[in-house]
């Protein structure tokens, strides 16, 4: 990928070559208030949007889009918005396959979908990860995998937590594997970031110590 | 933690277990430092949890990290919030609670403890558990951390590393916590106070940029904190000159330049996002760091639309005040509370003929020493000390002038209005003098009258004594004419009585007899009175008027004249052989008396003003009614001075009219004395006595025809006679005569009656003195009696009156007919 990189604006800060961000909150109001001018932003620029919502929230989500002035049966029409359920993405079938995800990702990010010098703004609730499904555990893993993955995009993918909601134990692990990290409405690069090799070896240890 | 192992590994050698453990010791600090960056991770993920939700999380990692069986933290209370606990357990454990865990930690948890115990029975009743406990924070943010686990190896040096790291992690994350709380509530309350005051607050960072806008502020600039937020203040504050509309200096530049606070020059407008304009008033400030640096610039500013408008309002009130003040007649000044002149009108100039430059601000007492102690003084002091109104008309006499002034309490002094009333004075006086003189003029009409009563009095008395005379001698041939002359003798005698009545009534001089009356008697005397004329004009008379039982307080020869008056007047405008009807009754508290006649009536434009004097109806050439038109007026006077009214009715000319007076009812039950009239019919004896001489008289009148004819009618009533007409030629004569009694005009030439009483007193003290006057008064019969006369006759002389009186005097009289009218 040489496409020049455009600068992406986020959470009051500028996204730029790291963009697999884990984005902690702890109300729905909070991340739609730090998410929504850089959905927006892209709406308004012609980048793609690919928004994994709880499938309960599916059609509240779309009317805060509607009311942010986004046609989105247009944008829908056109394939500049698609709006998945979980079930269309994290856990098809009713169970998580980190692997079969990954796959996903990377064709939801095919720049075949989007405008030319465009890019996917890519923004998925992980909260399917506290349902009780075969799989849902391995989410470490995946995010970790994942950012072997989408240095090859330029696009930005938001991964969004509620705090009030995970275990402190699953939020460190998540934000070890992010390199950027929203907390507190502000982007910043992540300092706990573990490289993915690294992380993959903990995870692995961490597997033998259990056993 | 299951550290694990390989059985054959230490079976083969030494070394081989000694790399064995060489390769668990890597892997176990590796595992140590990865769980250690991993602890490093919780602030970040802590942001936004309270302090609970903090320790719960530490806790839940805890327990997973280092495969705990129980992990108790407990934060100590601060202000505002409780005691902080949070239990986690690795299973879950029906029917227990907290409270298990507290009481089973209870000898951990105790601060002072230096050494507590490695173990405790499990909470729960399985077992025993291996403690340990973690002390942490500082101050107020102190914490303890209570991990319990079965593994008898626990804590190893590694966990106690990672129970000291996660229990400082805490430490400063609440600490950090509840301080940004503490500047949170700090900056709520900041942000509420700065929101509730009424003016508008703006507040910079050292570089001039908005950082924060209080709602007044956003109301007045227009902007709101979101939009302003970070913007320079010459975006947001924009400021001009009111009167030449060139930019004012940004405040805030000064204040960071100046580092003091400064005030924002008069008369600046602030033209808002909208670019409308208020002129407002500010000022500005340094925000001080800790060490006195200067972090910022704080405005505070309001809008002054409503002062301005109220400052103009005043300006305009205060001209218009100034134009009143100017435009008005009066004169007017204005003192302050040290009387200085602080406003001087154009009027005042010229009353006072100083221009108000030189007044102004000078005192008035070294301006006008002569005020010092005057009436005027004393209305300023009085205005400004006791915040009345004071009026005062005095003279001035440094400028020989009159002044009326008005001293009003003003907010600071006084406020003087004046005028020169110098002429308004004159005015007066002459007016008073006009008054007196017009008193003085109505006094000598009175006293004319008087005299006039007099000295058409005295004619009449010789008249009359002759036409008696001539009736004793009993001369015959002439009668008709003789009955002529009494006839119109009589109706002069009315004429004049009538005008002395008007001119006592008029001038107060009248004195009431009152006494009980029965209204019976009043109208016999008054018919009496009118029967003459009654008897001429052949008029019937009804009187229908109860004999008893209708009584009044009044005097009997007033309310007799009252009533004769009205008969008279009935019976003169009333043609010949007319109905008059006179009734008395009592209707309420009143007694009434109606005189009603048939006769010519009353015009209706005439019928409010009959009872005034001089008023008659119109007569006709030959005046056949005669008369003064004072008849009606006297009834009136009489009956109000008696507390009563009078009324006339009537249908209109040719149509009759009734005369109605009204009397306040005597309601006393006593019995009525009943008055004999003075003028009773009972006449005195008709013929000469012959008894001899009866006494001497004296008779003293400069008219000669009526000494003559006294002395002629008390000769014929045999009494020795001798008559004189001035006092010298008296006072000789009674040197030989010696008088028993000595009858004196007053009016005498060369000497009056009264200093002839004195002379013949001092020669005969015994002799009984009368004055026979036409001076009829009570203050006339006063100073008769002071003079020394024994009584009093008023001319002309009632002769059956002056026979009572000879009799008195124990010297029988004459008997004469009686000729007299009243006295």
């Amino acid at each position: 990928m040489n496409e020049a990189i455009e600068p992406v604006r986020l959470a009051g800060s500028v996204l730029r070559r790291s963009r697999h961000v884990c984005a902690f909150f702890h109300s729905k109001e909070e991340e739609y208030r730090v998410l929504m001018p850089f959905i927006k932003d892209g709406f308004d620029k012609g980048d793609r949007a690919f928004h994994v919502v709880d499938p309960n929230h599916r059609p509240a989500h779309l009317q805060r889009l509607e009311r942010e002035g986004i046609d989105i049966t247009k944008a829908q029409a056109s394939g500049q918005l698609e709006v998945r359920r979980w079930q269309e993405a994290y856990i098809k079938d009713d169970h998580f396959d980190q692997y079969r995800m990954i796959d996903t990702i990377k064709e939801a990010l095919d720049p075949a979908k989007k405008q030319p010098g465009r890019v996917t703004r890519l923004v998925a609730n992980m909260e399917w990860a506290l349902e009780d499904l075969p799989g849902v555990h391995d989410i470490v893993e995946y995010e970790t995998r994942l950012n072997h993955v989408l240095p090859d995009y330029h696009d930005p993918v938001i991964c969004t937590y509620d705090l009030s909601r995970f275990d402190a134990s699953v939020a460190m692990d998540i934000m070890r594997t992010h390199p950027m990290a929203i907390i507190g409405g502000i982007l910043q690069e992540n300092p706990f970031y573990v490289p993915p090799d690294e992380m993959l070896r903990e995870l692995k240890e961490r597997a033998a110590d259990a056993e | 933690m299951n550290e694990g192992g390989n059985p054959s590994l230490e079976a083969a050698s030494p070394h081989a277990a000694s790399e064995e453990n060489a390769i668990k010791e890597v892997r176990r600090l590796r595992r140590t430092m990865r769980d250690l960056v991993a602890l490093s991770t919780l602030p970040a993920i802590w942001i936004g949890l309270d302090p609970n939700g903090i320790a719960g999380s530490l806790a839940d990692v805890l327990l997973n990290t280092l495969s705990l069986d129980l992990v108790y933290i407990r934060l100590s209370a601060r202000a505002g919030e409780g005691v902080v606990e949070v239990f986690r357990s690795k299973h879950r454990y029906e029917g227990a609670g907290d409270d298990a865990v507290r009481t089973s930690f209870a000898s951990l948890l105790r601060f002072d403890e230096i050494e507590p115990p490695v173990t405790v029975p499990h909470p729960f009743g399985v077992g025993t558990l291996h403690v340990a406990v973690t002390r942490f924070g500082v101050g107020e943010n102190q914490g303890v951390l209570v991990a319990g686990s079965r593994n008898a190896d626990f804590p190893s040096e590694q966990d106690r590393l990672l129970l000291g790291v996660g229990a400082n992690q805490t430490a400063i994350v609440v600490q950090r916590r509840r301080a940004e709380e503490q500047t949170h509530e700090q900056r709520e309350r900041l942000r509420v106070t700065l929101a509730s005051i009424g003016d508008a607050v703006l507040t910079t960072d050292t570089e001039g940029r908005v950082t924060f806008l209080n709602p007044i502020a956003e109301a007045l600039t227009g902007w709101t904190l979101e939009e302003a937020a970070g913007r320079p203040l010459e975006a947001i504050f924009e400021i001009i000159n009111e009167a030449n509309r060139a930019p004012v200096e940004n405040p805030v530049t000064k204040v960071l330049r100046e580092g003091k606070v400064v005030g924002l020059a008069n008369h600046t407008l602030l033209i808002a996002k909208d670019r409308t304009e208020r002129p407002i008033d500010d000022s500005a400030a340094p925000i001080r760091g800790k060490e006195g640096e200067i972090v910022g610039c704080v405005l505070v500013f309001r809008d002054i639309s409503e002062k301005k408008d109220a400052e103009r309002e005043v300006r305009q009130a205060g001209e218009q005040a100034r134009t009143i003040l100017e435009s008005i007649t009066d004169a007017f000044f204005a003192l302050d509370q040290d009387w200085r002149f602080t406003y001087v009108n154009r009027q005042a100039e010229k009353v006072l003929d100083r221009a108000k430059d030189e007044l102004l601000g000078r005192v008035i007492w070294d301006e006008y020493p002569g005020m010092r102690a005057s009436e005027f003084e004393r209305a300023f002091q009085r205005a400004a000390k006791d915040r009345v109104a004071c009026s005062v008309t005095s003279y001035y006499p440094d400028h020989a002038r009159w002044y009326e002034i008005h001293a009003y309490p003003a907010t600071t002094g006084v406020s003087i209005y004046f005028r020169d009333a110098t002429e308004q004075k004159q005015a007066e006086k002459d007016r008073t003098a006009l008054l007196a003189a017009a008193q003085a003029a109505n006094r000598a009409k009175d006293e004319f009258m008087a005299i006039l009563g007099h000295e058409l009095r005295n004619p009449l008395s010789p008249i009359m004594t002759a036409l008696h005379v001539l009736r004793l001698r009993g001369v015959e041939g002439g009668e008709r004419e003789r009955a002529v002359i009494e006839r119109q003798v009589h109706h002069l005698v009315r004429l004049i009585d009538d005008l002395l009545d008007v001119s006592r009534i008029t001038g107060g001089k009248i004195e009431l007899k009152k006494e009980r009356l029965e209204v019976a008697e009043i109208v016999a005397r008054a018919v009496e009175t009118a029967s003459p004329l009654l008897e001429q004009k052949q008029h019937q008379l009804v009187v229908d008027v109860p004999r008893s039982g209708l009584t009044v307080t009044g005097d009997p020869a007033r309310l007799a004249q009252v009533v004769s008056n009205l008969l008279i007047n009935a019976a003169k405008y009333t043609d010949a052989a007319g109905r008059i009807q006179i009734q008395g009754a009592r209707r309420g508290p009143d007694v009434v008396i109606d005189v009603t006649d048939n006769g010519s009536g009353i015009a209706p434009e005439l019928l409010p003003r009959v009872f005034e004097m001089f008023v008659q109806e119109h007569q006709g050439i030959d005046r056949s009614q005669g008369g003064l038109g004072l008849g009606l007026a006297i009834v009136r006077n009489i009956v109000l001075l008696h507390g009563g009214t009078t009324t006339a009715e009537s249908a209109g000319l040719g149509r009759g009219s009734t005369f109605t007076i009204r009397l306040p009812a005597c309601t006393d039950a006593q019995p009525t004395a009943l008055a004999v009239p003075s003028s009773s019919p009972e006449l005195p004896g008709s013929k000469a006595s012959s008894n001899g001489h009866r006494g001497r008289v004296l008779i003293v009148d400069d008219n000669v025809d009526s000494a003559e004819m006294m002395a002629e009618v008390l000769a014929i009533a045999g009494y020795e006679v001798q008559t004189a007409h001035d006092g010298p030629e008296a006072l000789t004569l009674v040197e030989d005569f010696v008088p028993d009694i000595a009858l004196l005009d007053i009016g005498l030439p060369s000497m009056s009656g009264y200093e002839l009483a004195r002379g013949i007193r001092d020669q005969v003290p015994r002799a009984r003195l009368v004055a026979v006057t036409g001076y009829g008064q009570e203050a006339d019969r006063v100073r008769a009696r002071a003079a020394g006369f024994d009584a009093h006759l008023v001319k002309p002389v009632d002769l059956a009156r002056l026979e009572k009186m000879m009799s008195d005097f124990a010297i029988p009289a004459a008997k004469a007919d009686n000729v007299a009218t009243g006295t």
